[in-house]
């Protein structure tokens, strides 16, 4: 229960005040509601007065005693009368906006101590919010004054027919030209070169949004008397103090000036995508390039977001008719939390009509977790180019949006004399929820895995490699017979290697019949012959096994497969040249690679092994480590692993081999029982299960490990 | 909040400007940023814990011995040059550990040779503490009155004017008489200031050097100035008009500035009262508004409770129901403009429910000669100056039939909490404040030192019982006061209202015992009966304050038998009070019991849910034992949430308080 009146209210009865001569009112309508704006035409600040406010506002005169104007206006506002309370929290709003003038002296205690608190807020809200500080230049408002000719031209039914012309020119050619405009757009943006070109270009272009801002204002008779630079996440990027369109009666007009500025980068890229399209390439085009992309995607992206607060943000609030949509917002996020979960049922929503909780009730939610997403973004992207500054910008956002609003919270649910009485409510919820929390991320095991990518291979005895050198000169089989072990393959024969055996044969003929004759004249003699001999049999068995070798016999079952489709009789391959593949696809073996970080998980902590095929997602099929490679290698299966070849592993740019990794590898083989692997090379999604694992531990090791790396090197 | 002066470390003393009329030195309130607050905070760590350290009890007693030797035999008038002198060098040097020291050691010969009091070593220590800025904790009995002759004497001495503040007009009197002689014999003037004292003559007794005074005079005296200073009121407003040479005014004013105070039972003045503000209001009240209250006190009866609306009696609030929202609606469309808001008939009825259901006679209020007057929960005291604001008293006069006095405009307030940060200098004493020790910080700057007793306490206490209802306590009261009664031991059993004491008169007086009952209604007996409370057999009934500040002395027979038991019927929303009660036994050394006899339907337990006091009750009946430890422990806890429920809703009221005072910043009137 409110009350209505305040025992303050002596201090404040006899006053008889009035607004100062330099505040304007306008009226507005809210989801049909009357508000009122009132404008301090000195400072520029805008308050918004409720109906009942202006009321009370309305009948200050100079003359009448507050006590008067609250006693008129009870009778008047019937119902909808406001507390004594809320007059004297209204004439505080004036007094602080410097537009309340009474029938007393000021006082200059109070005023010097209001100035240097504000003073000093700034400052505060400067170290709170790093990623945008503003740094206010100059008055633009003579400059726009003599642009307002251009203005006029701009923000007219001429203007709208222009701009839609050309825009709609743009996409016609954009849409011809999709595929050439869009191929590789991150490299042709980052590329060195064009960085340069970038940063020249993109201060322009703001700069010319900026304006569009200023002139939609200055359109309507609105005035701008600030434009400066804001260092949004250390970027400077100019801005421009519209906030004199609030005053505009109609909401049209104030969507209009937030609109200003992304209508004029588009149609910016507009023009750009136009030149682009009928340019020769040189520096024209590639600045053309430049500012379709900055202005056509980064302007939606970023300005036309309304979750975050900028341009978008302000045109939701004008379309919606929310203002301050925002903060509102998590008044009645508070409200909610207060009424449903702690039960405190004296706050009134801050929501007016039913529309309204709907978008205040969706918003918050999805700007937080938006904005926290943008600050990781942020700071991952900092953090590639300087870790600390990252990790310190990282932690700022973090205490920002989360551990000081939670503390927060927190001081509020122990001081607040409302939830005092609901003690064992909050406690029993705040347990659960750091139950929740804790049990969920410190406590539950989750499901744990690792994913790899492997190909599918022969196993080492499917692969046919030939014995020695030689010419080929019979294929035993047709390419894909089915062969047995044992079957001869292909017949080679190395004509200087049958010469060297008869060589061999017959020096061996001539120490028998030596030894025949000095088995009767020199025992010593025959001892020596002997082991001679014995030496030269050695080399001819060798000879004659290297020659078996030419023959070359498949070592396990399956369908012989050559790697090329080239016509291999008569070619002369060395020993161990690959010459096909005896494939039983009963028997294909998987071939993966594991990071050097996740090799000890996996190793010692598999529970099983999934496997997915790049040609049937669908299908999962369990999966059986055969072999573990212990030593680390750089030696890559195939390039189909490789980031070149659409894998994952970024391969080596120095390296003299194709098929060098950049980072040390462990290899494994995996066995699917069962299972036809038919397609050789195909690449394989290998899932390794592991022990269910409180989710922590998991964040833990990880930032352990990135640390460790970081500051290792 | 105050980050000056009277937390200042030892033994510096600040600029002192003249007492004067014209120039009316006070402190002023310094606007604190959120920083300074939290540098004060963390201040509480680290400040009283040094200052109490630093104040040496053995090393300054020693030196207040070693001047005894110098001042041996001197007669009053040699004793009176030689405080005169010391005076003249504090006035230049200071309070040093030295002047004091030798100032203590006169005073407590000048009261040796006057009123056969000397002071006791603690007693040097307690007026040491307080000289020093501090609140000193002494125990009940420890002579606190004689002990502030040495603080309110040496700071006279220094030519700076001394109030000695405490909380009733009776001990404000009565001290008064048994220390001037003190004051006069070292040359010092007194004055007193109580309720019957003339407008005229208040302005020549705060002139005295000295001036004993009740806070609720001393604060309405500043509002009654803040009246004639009207908009001028800011310390800056008046030295330019000094300066000016606009001099008049001062001829109307009664004080001379705020420049030392020593309040006796600090714990209630600065606490417990600190929440009600103090109002001055003047004329201006119309038939209108009488017919009106009585419309709105007829139409309350039209309501039904639980259909139209709630009664919540732990917050002491009404709500409305939908249903009677629209019933309401109803009731009032036949009658004038002023029922028309919806707020405002919702107001001023839910205050005349206010004062049908929430507000009891003989319990918040006594009716005496056809006039309505609160009685303060807290004390149990008639407060006849006070009403309740914003048309609750007139409804409450409509309700009892009384004629309704005319309801005035609010023409100046203050809180104590901002009335005593306005002294320069501010001392307190108490027997009860370690509990609040924080809050004296955070609040007045405040550090709290803990005076040791002179003799060794024996007091024993006796298990507590804890009841099912209401009769069975009041039974069992009645029953252990008859077996100590058969032993001729004195009891005193303590309420917290003044129905709680009819309605334990009522038990005693059906077991046939005889007794006395102090109370709101009998305050001017209330010293006689307390001073008889220690004679063998005697039984007292008194609500937890009554006849607070007056020594119950022991019979010798008494004292060998076991001294005064003290019973409490009820335990007070704050230990601290049950505390004061049970000092009321054991003083001085002497022996004395204690017990707790409270039962589960006490006002403290009411919110307590029904649940827990079921099991309490099953408990009972399974175990007599397990239900009394267990609703002991709960009866413990709900006091302890209690305390802390009121140091928030304070801490709160502060902040409000301020942040009011921000607000209003613009109607340029400081409060």
């Amino acid at each position: 229960m409110e009350a209505i009146f305040s025992s303050n209210w002596y201090r404040v009865a006899g006053l008889t005040p009035r607004l100062r001569s330099h505040g304007a009112i306008v009226s507005h309508v809210y989801r049909g509601k009357d508000w009122y704006v009132l404008q301090d035409q000195l400072s520029g600040k805008y308050h918004r007065l409720s109906s009942q406010a202006y009321f009370i506002v309305g009948l200050m005169n100079g003359k009448r005693t507050l006590d008067q104007v609250w006693q008129m206006s009870c009778v008047h506002l019937g119902d909808e009368m406001v507390t004594q309370d809320e007059v004297i929290g209204l004439l505080a709003k004036l007094h602080r906006a410097d537009i309340l003038h009474a029938n007393i002296p000021p006082d200059i205690a109070e005023l010097h101590f209001r100035a240097s608190a504000e003073k000093q807020n700034k400052l505060v809200a400067a170290l709170l919010s790093p990623m945008s500080v503003r740094f206010p230049l100059f008055d633009p408002e003579k400059l726009l004054e003599l642009l307002q000719p251009i203005s006029r031209l701009c923000f007219s039914l001429f203007g709208a027919v222009v701009w839609s012309g050309t825009l709609a020119t743009a996409l016609v050619f954009a849409g011809i030209h999709w595929q050439e405009l869009t191929s590789n757009i991150a490299d042709r943006l980052l590329a060195s070169s064009n960085l340069l070109l970038l940063w020249v270009v993109y201060p322009l272009v703001k700069i010319l949004h900026e304006f569009g801002h200023g002139c939609a204002v200055k359109r309507w008779q609105g005035e701008v008397h600030e434009m400066g630079i804001m260092l949004l996440v250390l970027m400077p990027i100019p801005y421009v103090d519209a906030s004199s369109s609030l005053i505009f009666r109609s909401k049209w007009q104030r969507i209009m000036v937030s609109a200003a500025g992304i209508m004029v980068e588009l149609f910016l890229a507009a023009l750009a995508i136009i030149i682009w399209v009928n340019v020769e390439a040189g520096l024209v085009r590639a600045i053309a390039f430049n500012v379709a992309v900055i202005a056509g995607v980064s302007t939606l992206l970023f300005n036309g977001n309304p979750l975050l607060r900028f341009d978008g943000y302000y045109i939701l609030v004008d379309v919606l008719e929310i203002p301050n949509l925002g903060s509102r917002s998590n008044s009645y996020l508070a409200y909610l939390a207060n009424r449903y979960l702690l039960g405190i049922r004296t706050s009134s929503s801050p929501a007016s009509t039913p529309g309204e909780s709907f978008w205040l009730g969706i918003y918050g939610p999805l700007a937080f977790v938006y904005r926290i997403l943008v600050s990781i973004r942020i700071a991952l992207f900092v953090a590639v180019k300087f870790f600390v500054v990252g990790v310190i910008l990282a932690f700022w956002s973090l205490f920002n949006m989360v551990v000081t609003p939670a503390y927060k919270l927190v001081r509020h649910l122990f001081t607040s004399r409302d939830i005092a009485k609901k003690k064992i409510r909050v406690m029993v919820l705040a347990s659960l929820f750091f139950s929740i929390i804790i049990g969920g991320l410190g406590v539950v095991p989750a499901p744990y895995f690792t994913v790899v990518e492997g190909v599918i291979q022969a196993p080492e005895c499917g692969v046919v490699h030939a014995g020695g050198d030689g010419f080929i000169v019979k294929m035993n089989v047709e390419d894909g017979q089915w062969v047995e072990s044992g079957d001869i393959l292909i017949t080679c024969v190395n004509q200087e290697m049958d010469a060297n055996i008869m060589e061999i044969e017959a020096r061996l003929r001539e120490y028998q019949a030596r030894l025949q004759q000095s088995r009767v004249t020199d025992r010593i003699e025959t001892k020596i012959l002997q082991d001679e001999m014995v030496r030269i049999e050695g080399e001819r068995d060798w000879l004659i096994n290297r020659k078996d070798g030419l023959c070359v016999r498949s070592r396990s079952g399956g369908f012989f497969y050559q790697p090329s489709s080239v016509e291999m009789q008569g070619r002369f391959v060395r020993q161990g040249t690959l010459l096909g593949y005896v494939i039983d696809p009963e028997k294909m073996v998987i071939h993966g690679v594991i990071s050097q970080d996740d090799v000890a998980r996996i190793r010692n902590n598999s529970i099983d092994i999934m496997v997915r095929l790049a040609a049937s997602l669908d299908k999962e099929r369990i999966a059986r480590l055969v072999l573990h490679v212990p030593a680390a290698t750089k030696d890559l299966p195939s390039l189909a692993l490789s980031l070149e070849g659409g894998g994952l592993i970024p391969l080596d740019p120095a390296a003299r081999s194709r098929q060098q990794a950049f980072r040390s590898l462990f290899l494994f083989e995996l066995v699917v029982p069962d299972t036809t692997l038919n397609r050789l090379n195909e690449r394989v999604y290998i899932r390794f299960t592991h022990a269910p694992e409180p989710v922590v531990y998991r964040w833990y090791r990880n930032i352990r490990r990135l640390f460790l790396s970081r500051f290792s090197t | 909040m105050i980050f000056s002066g009277n937390q200042s470390l030892l033994f510096k003393q600040h600029h002192i400007p003249p007492a004067s009329h014209e120039l009316r030195p006070e402190r002023d309130q310094p606007r604190t940023s959120k920083l300074d607050q939290f540098v004060h905070h963390v201040a509480s760590f680290v400040i009283p814990p040094v200052q109490s350290r630093l104040i040496r009890r053995k090393i300054f007693c020693r030196k207040v011995h070693n001047h005894a030797a110098s001042l041996q035999g001197l007669g009053l008038d040699e004793l009176r040059k030689q405080a005169f002198l010391t005076g003249c060098k504090m006035r230049a040097q200071g309070f040093t550990e030295d002047l004091a020291a030798r100032s203590f050691c006169i005073i407590r010969e000048v009261a040796g040779q006057v009123i056969g009091l000397r002071h006791y070593d603690v007693q040097l220590f307690g007026g040491w503490v307080m000289l020093n800025n501090m609140v000193a904790e002494m125990n009940t009995g420890e002579g606190k009155t004689l002990t502030a002759t040495l603080t309110a004497a040496t700071v006279a001495l220094a030519g700076i004017p001394v109030h000695v503040i405490s909380v009733n007009d009776y001990l404000t009197r009565r001290d008064t008489g048994e220390m001037s002689p003190v004051y006069h014999a070292l040359g010092l003037s007194v004055g007193c200031v109580t309720l019957d004292v003339d407008y005229a003559d208040r302005r020549k007794e705060y002139l005295a050097d000295i001036t004993y005074t009740t806070n609720n005079d001393v604060c309405f005296d500043y509002l009654r100035d803040k009246l004639v200073l009207r908009d001028r009121a800011h310390s800056t407003q008046i030295y330019a008009d000094y300066l000016l040479g606009q001099r008049g005014r001062g001829r109307e004013l009664i004080l001379r500035g705020l420049h030392f105070a020593i309040v006796d039972e600090a714990d209630s003045v600065f606490v417990d009262e600190a929440r009600t503000p103090l109002v001055i209001s003047g004329g201006e009240g119309n038939q209108e508004q009488i017919a009106f209250y009585e419309e709105a006190l007829t139409l309350g009866r039209c309501l039904q409770q639980d259909e139209d609306f709630t009664v919540d009696l732990a917050k002491r609030s009404i709500k409305f129901t939908d249903k009677g929202r629209v019933f309401i609606k109803e009731l009032v469309a036949d009658k004038g403009v002023a029922w028309q808001g919806k707020l405002r008939r919702e107001e001023i009825l839910s205050r005349a429910l206010s004062a049908l259901c929430l507000f009891h006679l003989d319990e918040h209020y006594v009716v005496s000669d056809g006039k309505v007057q609160i009685v303060d929960e807290f004390t149990g005291r008639v407060m006849p100056d006070r009403s309740w604001e914003q048309g609750l008293h007139q409804l409450i006069e409509v309700k009892e039939g009384c004629e309704m006095t005319e309801q005035r405009q609010t023409l100046a307030r203050i809180s104590y909490q901002r009335f005593f940060r306005k002294y320069r200098m501010l001392a307190g004493m108490t027997g009860t404040a370690r509990e609040i020790r924080r809050e004296l910080w955070a609040i007045y700057g405040l550090t709290t030192v803990t005076i040791p007793p002179n003799k060794p306490i024996c007091r024993t206490a006796w298990p507590d019982y804890l009841l099912m209802n209401e009769d069975e306590k009041f039974q069992e009261i009645a029953r252990q006061v008859k077996k100590l009664h058969d032993e001729d031991r004195p009891v005193l059993v303590g309420t917290r209202s003044v129905i709680g004491s009819e309605k334990a008169g009522v038990a005693l007086s059906a077991a046939g015992l005889s007794f006395q009952i102090l109370n709101a209604k009998q305050d001017q007996k209330e010293a006689d009966v307390v001073a008889m409370a220690g004679e063998p057999g005697c039984i007292t009934i008194a609500t937890n304050m009554a006849g607070r500040g007056t020594d119950i002395k022991l019979d010798p027979f008494v004292r060998e038998i076991g001294g005064l038991h003290v019973i409490l019927s009820e335990r007070h929303e704050a230990a601290r009070i049950d505390r004061q009660l049970i000092g009321r036994c054991g003083r001085q050394g002497d022996s004395g019991s204690f017990q707790a006899i409270v039962a589960l339907d006490d006002l403290l337990l009411i919110s307590c849910s029904k649940c827990t006091k079921k099991i309490i009750a099953l408990c009972y009946r399974l175990s007599p034992w397990l239900g009394q430890g267990l609703g002991l422990y709960i009866y413990k806890r709900a006091q302890k949430s209690q305390e802390k429920y009121h140091a928030l809703i304070r801490r709160e009221l502060m902040k409000q308080d301020t942040q009011q005072g921000d607000l209003l910043s613009f109607s340029g009137k400081v409060e």
